[in-house]
């Protein structure tokens, strides 16, 4: 699948340092479609946990960092939803400096979510992978609401081999991880992702994917804690990876 | 018996109240769930329903923008029907305004329907000490009323309890035999409100919306009660917030279908009651009173970043959607208005030093702003109140050490790979299992930190163009 795009990748800093899997999974897809990749090394944190905590100005002079890297990307493409979103949409609502203001309208309709890469963009599906296993979808409230993704990682998943894709009842449900929240207020976050266990356990999966390893990681703490044999993976490594992984 | 928090202390009246939740189904959750659902059913029978969502969002930012030019038509109207008007900049002012017409009838006992506006000027406390019997007549008021509670829900005062809690209450406060069936409590109700309808002097009600072109004021009510208030007493006194106003009745149409399917997933509420003044003579009230109450609400005029507020219809449908509300109910947010939008407008009402934690509250999922039928943006207001409350505590604040770490640390890639680098080293030396990380072991496992970042290991990959997958 050819098409000589060039993308410049950017792996959020908790993906970098806690789930690089789902970084070459990310990469070996965007390769198997074609694409060439540029990793900007200086690349680190997008800023949400401080905007989403109320340090504006730190969040300002991470936001115009990560501008001033990306600048002249011609496409930039990222497995997290969440980040995505901070930048497609919340840097919008940061009081940049009108340079940086003019570089990022350039840069935010260049910005997607890995899945919307893949599908909308590229109309890339197949990725010939193999997964014989009950999958639970997770919906990212960030994905959903605000960039309004759904169907291209269904999409996605529906085209791999062998599995048996499923949904929680409550699937437009939020799992209770929201970021600074969970650390702020620890019981409620934990008691909203019981219920939401709950209801993943119900499907019989015995993997849970998403958009957002941010999700994935709350959720997994919650199985691994309470003993529930049920394994979190991004959706890109299902997709890159198949049958191996587990 | 539970009691309502009256302290904002909203970390820890959450963190109380999931520690004291008893076993089994919790109301609220059922309530909420049940609420939502029939709300999606109702929103799902309008094919163009988000034509409609935005067509009245944007009415009724009109109505927001124009506000001051409204309330002059809308005094007109009023005062051309015979209703009195009174204006009142804060609790203290409305109450005594309310307590002043009672007093000038010799009216020692006042009958109420639902108004959450009482509930904000604490009206039932100051007629109390003042010597005037506050009755509430909507049956979930007067069984918070008696339970000596505050509603813990907007629209659905009672709904934090079950039918067999209803069911003992009444047996001991009204010395009846006990029952749990909601129709025999109803009725139970009804004959002893009947018997205040008939003996009362005074009523007041709350405001839905005035109409500023027609005068008319309209309740929105499903039990009737409210229009027994204001039309069996000789006084009638609305109490209204100062944004309740909508231009024309087509806007109050539009309003009305909204708010009951949002509310309840009703198509239309049981009773729209509309008030047009003084009607003397067996058929109406002698005399209408209006309070139109600001109390904060002026402010928040003014602040453009939050306008936005005040064209929320009180439906409480973001309340039931809420993964916060649905565990917790509403009584811990202390105050009046719990929820998203009371995580926005308590901290605006009350003064962020009174509400700190409230725009905090929430996991951002932005599920609020979804349901809201006149698409206020509650994520995007909550992230500025955050981002006020930060700077208002700035020098005394125990969190802002960290950030400017933080900062620092994302600000370049040598100190990232410096403390990434440290992280890493104190999980594999850490002797017990993983090191503990404050407001996450205690429930759940924290995430290993990975051997090898992708950074290095994208430079492994970098020149065989196959990634490897392990």
């Amino acid at each position: 699948m050819p098409n000589n795009r060039k993308v410049h990748l950017f792996i959020p800093c908790f993906v970098d340092q806690i789930y690089p899997q789902t970084g070459l999974a990310t990469v070996k897809l965007l390769r198997m479609a074609g694409c060439n990749i540029i990793y900007p090394k200086e690349q680190t944190c997008c800023g949400q946990p401080a905007f989403n905590s109320g340090y504006r100005e730190t969040a300002t002079n991470l936001a115009e960092r990560f501008i001033k890297i990306f600048n002249d990307a011609e496409y930039i493409v990222s497995p997290s939803a969440s980040c995505v979103s901070m930048i497609k949409n919340h840097y919008a609502e940061l009081d940049l400096r009108p340079l940086v203001r003019h570089e990022y309208d350039n840069i935010k309709h260049r910005i997607f979510e890995l899945s919307e890469f893949l599908v909308d963009e590229l109309k890339c599906t197949d990725f010939n992978a193999t997964f014989p296993h009950r999958v639970a979808y997770h919906t990212s409230c960030h994905g959903y609401r605000e960039l309004g993704i759904y169907d291209q990682p269904v999409e996605l998943l529906r085209k791999v081999k062998g599995i048996d894709l499923v949904e929680p009842d409550d699937r437009k449900q939020c799992c209770g991880f929201g970021g600074t929240f969970s650390v702020k207020f620890p019981e409620l976050s934990t008691t909203i992702g019981e219920d939401k266990v709950e209801a993943i356990q119900q499907t019989g999966a015995d993997v849970v994917t998403s958009t957002d390893d941010s999700c994935l990681m709350h959720l997994q703490g919650l199985f691994s804690r309470n003993k529930i044999p049920i394994q979190t993976l991004h959706y890109a490594r299902i997709i890159a990876g198949g049958e191996a992984l587990i | 018996m539970s009691n309502p928090s009256k302290t904002n202390d909203l970390k820890k009246n959450i963190r109380n109240t999931l520690k004291n939740r008893p076993d089994g189904e919790l109301p609220y959750k059922k309530n909420t769930r049940k609420a939502v659902s029939k709300r999606d059913e109702r929103a799902g029978e309008w094919q163009d329903f988000s034509e409609r969502r935005a067509h009245i969002s944007s009415r009724r930012r009109e109505d927001i923008e124009d506000l001051h030019s409204l309330h002059k038509t809308l005094r007109d109207n009023l005062k051309s029907h015979g209703v009195i008007i009174h204006d009142a900049e804060d609790s203290d002012s409305a109450c005594r305004h309310v307590l002043d017409i009672l007093h000038k009838h010799k009216i020692d006992r006042l009958l109420k329907s639902k108004t959450m506006l009482s509930e904000e000027i604490e009206l039932n406390s100051f007629l109390t000490e003042h010597g005037v019997t506050p009755v509430e007549t909507d049956l979930g008021e007067y069984i918070v009323q008696l339970r000596g509670e505050t509603p813990s829900h907007i629209t659905m005062p009672a709904m934090h309890l079950t039918r067999e809690d209803v069911g003992r209450l009444f047996e001991e406060k009204l010395h009846i035999d006990y029952t749990d069936n909601p129709e025999e409590l109803t009725d139970i109700a009804r004959n002893v409100l009947r018997q205040e309808f008939l003996a009362a002097g005074a009523g007041l009600c709350g405001v839905n919306f005035a109409v500023a072109e027609t005068g008319h004021i309209a309740t929105v009510t499903n039990e009737g009660n409210g229009r027994m208030v204001t039309t069996l007493p000789r006084v009638v006194i609305a109490l209204m917030g100062w944004e309740r106003v909508t231009r024309s009745l087509e806007d109050l149409s539009l309003l009305w279908q909204m708010l009951a399917r949002s509310a309840t997933g009703q198509k239309a509420t049981v009773y729209l009651n509309l008030m047009r003044g003084a009607s003397p003579g067996p058929s109406g009230p002698d005399e209408v009173h209006i309070i139109i109450v600001d109390n904060g609400r002026k402010d928040i005029y003014e602040d453009l970043e939050m306008r936005e507020m005040l064209r929320c219809i009180r439906c409480g449908a973001c309340l039931n959607v809420c993964p916060v509300y649905q565990q917790v109910g509403g009584h811990p947010y202390g105050g009046v208005y719990p929820g998203p939008m009371g995580k926005v407008i308590s901290p605006l009402l009350l003064g962020l030093d009174n509400a700190p934690d409230h725009p905090f509250a929430s996991t951002l999922c932005g599920a609020c702003e979804e349901i809201c039928p006149v698409s206020i943006p509650l994520p995007e207001l909550m992230l500025l109140l955050r981002s006020r409350k930060i700077n208002l505590h700035r020098g005394i604040d125990y969190e802002a050490p960290a950030w400017k770490t933080f900062e620092k640390m994302m600000s370049n890639e040598k100190n990232y790979n410096k403390a990434t680098k440290a992280a890493r080293n104190i999980q594999r030396y850490w002797m017990f299992g993983n090191p503990p990380i404050p407001g996450w072991t205690r429930q759940k496992d924290n995430p290993d930190i990975a051997p090898v970042p992708f950074r290095d290991l994208f430079d492994k990959i970098e020149d065989d163009q196959e990634p490897d997958d392990e």
